[in-house]
């Protein structure tokens, strides 16, 4: 795969958005046969992107939902709030640029 | 003034809601009481392209409420 | 239990350092319509929720919730971080800055500090789901207040994004309440 980390966590967040959304339907419809194909379709889809997500970059989830390499790499990767995702290369947080 | 689409004309099945406010009544339980509140059901209809969803705040096009800043 | 997931709900660009804007946002992050209320709030009725279907929204929602206070932390905590100390004084971030520096905390936008009063679990549901929908609403309403008041475009961006959640929790928590109220006809609750 050849898109950025960024890129594929982007990927990430974009299918596991549509299937909190899908959840969140089924809560109240748990009965409805479309909205409950597309979450499993989403779900599986989620899921493989995950697992390969996390064999190149670490695991994205704790307590034992991903093996770790060594060393013990759910401390050493970044942390949400210090992800920039994309915009800090082009926009640094500058307090003069904005007066 | 934009007007109030009839909710019983027949269904473009292209574009079933004009207006997507506008949910006809069998989204609405058969019996009403006084001294509650409804909201309709949901229509499970298109969904959004999973980039645009994200960046939308919902899956659903149906729901979509985006805000319009008032120019003062 | 719940599983932590090491990423945000959604991506946050602030796009630069601000700190006026930055002690207006934490309004959502412990005022009384805040994210933390909201999720406390629906974390702590799902016990006396009759049907499985509310129980089950009220979790899900109430995780979400999290996730947005976590969203807002984040750009609190990036709107100040690279700011030198000489550039807080005189902004309305620095009494803030005099007890927590640049950590984030909850409380309001005017610095009264987060609690438990802003919510309520009442043991009743359709109290329950009704205060719920109402939350859904004035956290829909701040939401609007700070997007007039954001002059940064990557916030402006992320307090869109959680306007428009609470206008998809407000639906499935209509759609609960209609739930409720069949359940409790059935058994001639009332």
């Amino acid at each position: 795969m050849n898109i950025s980390r960024k890129e594929f966590l982007r990927k990430i967040q974009e299918l596991e958005f549509a299937v909190i959304e899908l959840n969140l339907f089924l809560d109240t419809h748990p009965s409805h046969q479309q909205a409950l194909a597309d979450y499993n379709r989403l779900t599986q889809e989620l899921m493989n992107a995950k697992a390969m997500y996390e064999r190149q970059y670490g695991p994205l989830t704790n307590f034992g939902y991903a093996p770790s390499q060594y060393p013990w790499q759910w401390a050493l990767t970044p942390w949400p709030w210090e992800d920039d995702y994309d915009c800090k290369e082009d926009m640094p947080c500058g307090y003069m640029k904005k007066s | 003034m934009q007007a109030i689409p009839n909710p019983n004309a027949p269904m473009n099945m292209a574009n079933p809601y004009p207006n997507p406010m506008a949910m006809p009544m069998y989204n609405m339980p058969p019996e009403i009481q006084l001294a509650r509140a409804y909201v309709p059901d949901q229509p499970y209809e298109r969904l959004f392209p999973l980039n645009e969803a994200l960046k939308k705040g919902t899956l659903f096009p149906n729901l979509y409420q985006p805000y319009m800043q008032k120019r003062n | 239990m719940w599983i932590y997931e090491k990423k945000l709900e959604y991506p946050v660009k602030v796009s630069s350092c601000n700190p006026t804007l930055a002690s207006l946002i934490i309004e959502q992050f412990g005022g009384a319509d805040g994210e933390l209320a909201a999720a406390l709030r629906y974390l702590t009725q799902v016990w006396t929720m009759p049907i499985p279907q509310a129980k089950a929204i009220l979790t899900d929602i109430g995780t979400e919730e999290l996730a947005h206070w976590e969203m807002i932390g984040t750009m609190v905590y990036q709107l100040v971080k690279d700011l030198p100390e000489s550039k807080i004084a005189g902004t309305p971030f620095a009494a803030h800055y005099a007890n927590h520096g640049k950590s984030p905390f909850p409380h309001n936008a005017a610095g009264a500090p987060f609690t438990a009063t802003y919510f309520n679990s009442k043991g009743d549901p359709i109290a329950n789901i009704y205060e719920n929908m109402a939350a859904e609403q004035k956290a829909r309403a701040t939401y609007e207040h700070l997007i007039r008041l954001s002059d940064d475009p990557g916030v402006t961006d992320a307090l869109r994004f959680l306007r428009e959640r609470e206008i998809v929790h407000f639906q499935r928590f209509g759609e609960t309440a209609r739930l409720l109220q069949e359940y409790m006809d059935s058994k001639r609750y009332y």
